[in-house]
């Protein structure tokens, strides 16, 4: 068999798996937690199955098919920023300080990324390749996102739970192998084209099992932290001012 | 070319090795809801209390009055017993600080609105207790005087009460979030 003729069936093989995590998904209603992810997940399927009807219409090398690959990617790109943003808003979003800074935080990133995005594009010259340039970009400014987000949930002490740690880790594990296929190819290095689809599908593959995982049971609904309620809120401020101007007047005494 | 594809590659192998770090959960945290009445308690500082026993006991004057009185093999075991005393403070006091910021991280986690600044603050305060252990660590292992640092610690872990106590007068509960 030969290579490229692997590729078809990898692609092929993918399609269930696609279409069992979407179905999974939607089982959890995990678009009550996470919509943008969910709606991600359903835009694949449909993308998928529109390539899918190009390549046996007109064969895997053909224009229409590129074409419609090139065409059909900054949408999925687009979907993927907004499911990264459905993690954090769904990581942080019950606390309404941290949740502002982080997305100034993320504004301020993604607007960085996008904009190195647009100065290093320039240097390509065709249009495939310009794709190419883009698509590296955000998938960067994807990854610098993710990680900006677990750093500021990590800094305060929080943790992701399950299923969002699944889910951004295969949404960091795509976007990764996204960039070093894209760098190579578009590098000095002579990869193939089946190749570089090669390593998408598996790397794809991989994600699709790490949400597969992270989607294995029922998502729980997260409880509004203990603070949340008016008086807990103000008991626990009300013991921490105490606590601590009783501590500042002894360190003033001490320091004398 | 090539260099600049390695260098996209390491870095992002790095970016993706350092997120599924992030993504462990830290073993035995606490997660942030975790704040009753005695899991605040163990927010506040235990061992700043003791700073003037403390620096009583590494002051210069014990030491040459020690110098001048002890033989000499005693002079060593109870240099190398205040050491050890003067480390297990040390640690005290990095503990009293650790304590406080994980409740500024608290205080700014259930704040309504937080500044960037007074964040940037925090990491500043945190990196000069941090930079100031270091140092006071060495000294102490080098057998120089330390209580003027200790003191420098002392006053910063006053500082970040201080910052605390005046959070703590301006929380306010958020006007959407926390109404029951």
């Amino acid at each position: 068999m030969d290579a490229p003729r692997i590729v078809e069936w990898v692609g092929a093989a993918l399609a269930p798996l696609q279409v069992g995590v979407c179905a999974l998904a939607l089982v959890r209603r995990l678009w009550k937690t996470l919509p943008y992810f969910t709606a991600y997940l359903v835009l694949v399927v449909l993308v998928e199955g529109l390539r899918w009807g190009v390549i046996f219409a007109s064969g895997v090398n053909s224009p229409t098919h590129q074409w419609t690959y090139w065409m059909t990617q900054p949408a999925l790109i687009l979907a993927r920023g907004a499911a990264l943003a459905d993690i954090c808003r769904a990581a942080l979003g019950l606390y309404t300080g941290v949740w502002k800074l982080a997305r100034l935080l993320l504004v301020v990133s993604g607007t960085f990324m996008l904009a190195f995005a647009a100065v290093h594009t320039n240097e390509a010259h065709r249009v495939s390749s310009y794709l190419l340039f883009l698509e590296r970009e955000l998938e960067f400014a994807v990854l610098i996102s993710l990680m900006l987000i677990l750093v500021l949930v990590r800094y305060y002490g929080l943790s992701l739970e399950r299923p969002l740690d699944g889910i951004a880790l295969g949404l960091g594990f795509y976007s990764s192998i996204v960039i070093i296929s894209s760098s190579i190819l578009i590098g000095s290095l002579s990869l193939p084209w089946w190749g570089f689809s090669l390593a998408r599908s598996l790397g794809y593959a991989g994600a699709l099992g790490m949400w597969a995982y992270a989607l294995r049971a029922p998502v729980r609904e997260r409880a509004r932290p203990e603070l949340g309620t008016v008086e807990n809120y103000e008991a626990g401020s009300r013991e921490i001012r105490n606590r601590m101007r009783e501590l500042n007047d002894r360190l003033s005494d001490l320091m004398k | 070319m090539m260099s600049e594809i390695t260098l996209y590659i390491v870095f992002v192998v790095l970016l993706l090795g350092a997120s599924a770090l992030l993504l462990r959960r830290p073993g035995g945290s606490r997660t942030a809801g975790d704040t009753g009445a005695e899991e605040r308690a163990e927010f506040f500082p235990v061992h700043s209390r003791y700073f003037p026993q403390a620096r009583r006991v590494l002051s210069l004057e014990d030491t040459r009055y020690m110098a001048g009185r002890a033989s000499p093999q005693l002079y060593r075991r109870w240099r190398k017993s205040l050491r050890h005393a003067a480390l297990l403070y040390l640690e005290g006091l990095r503990e009293d600080f650790r304590r406080l910021n994980r409740l500024a991280r608290l205080l700014a986690l259930h704040s309504p609105k937080v500044q960037p600044k007074e964040e940037l603050e925090l990491a500043r305060l945190n990196l000069k207790f941090q930079v100031l252990y270091g140092i006071v660590w060495c000294r102490l292992w080098l057998g120089r005087p330390t209580d003027e640092r200790l003191g420098e610690m002392a006053a910063l872990i006053g500082r970040l009460g201080s910052r605390l106590e005046n959070a703590s007068v301006g929380l306010r509960p958020a006007s959407g979030a926390l109404t029951p």
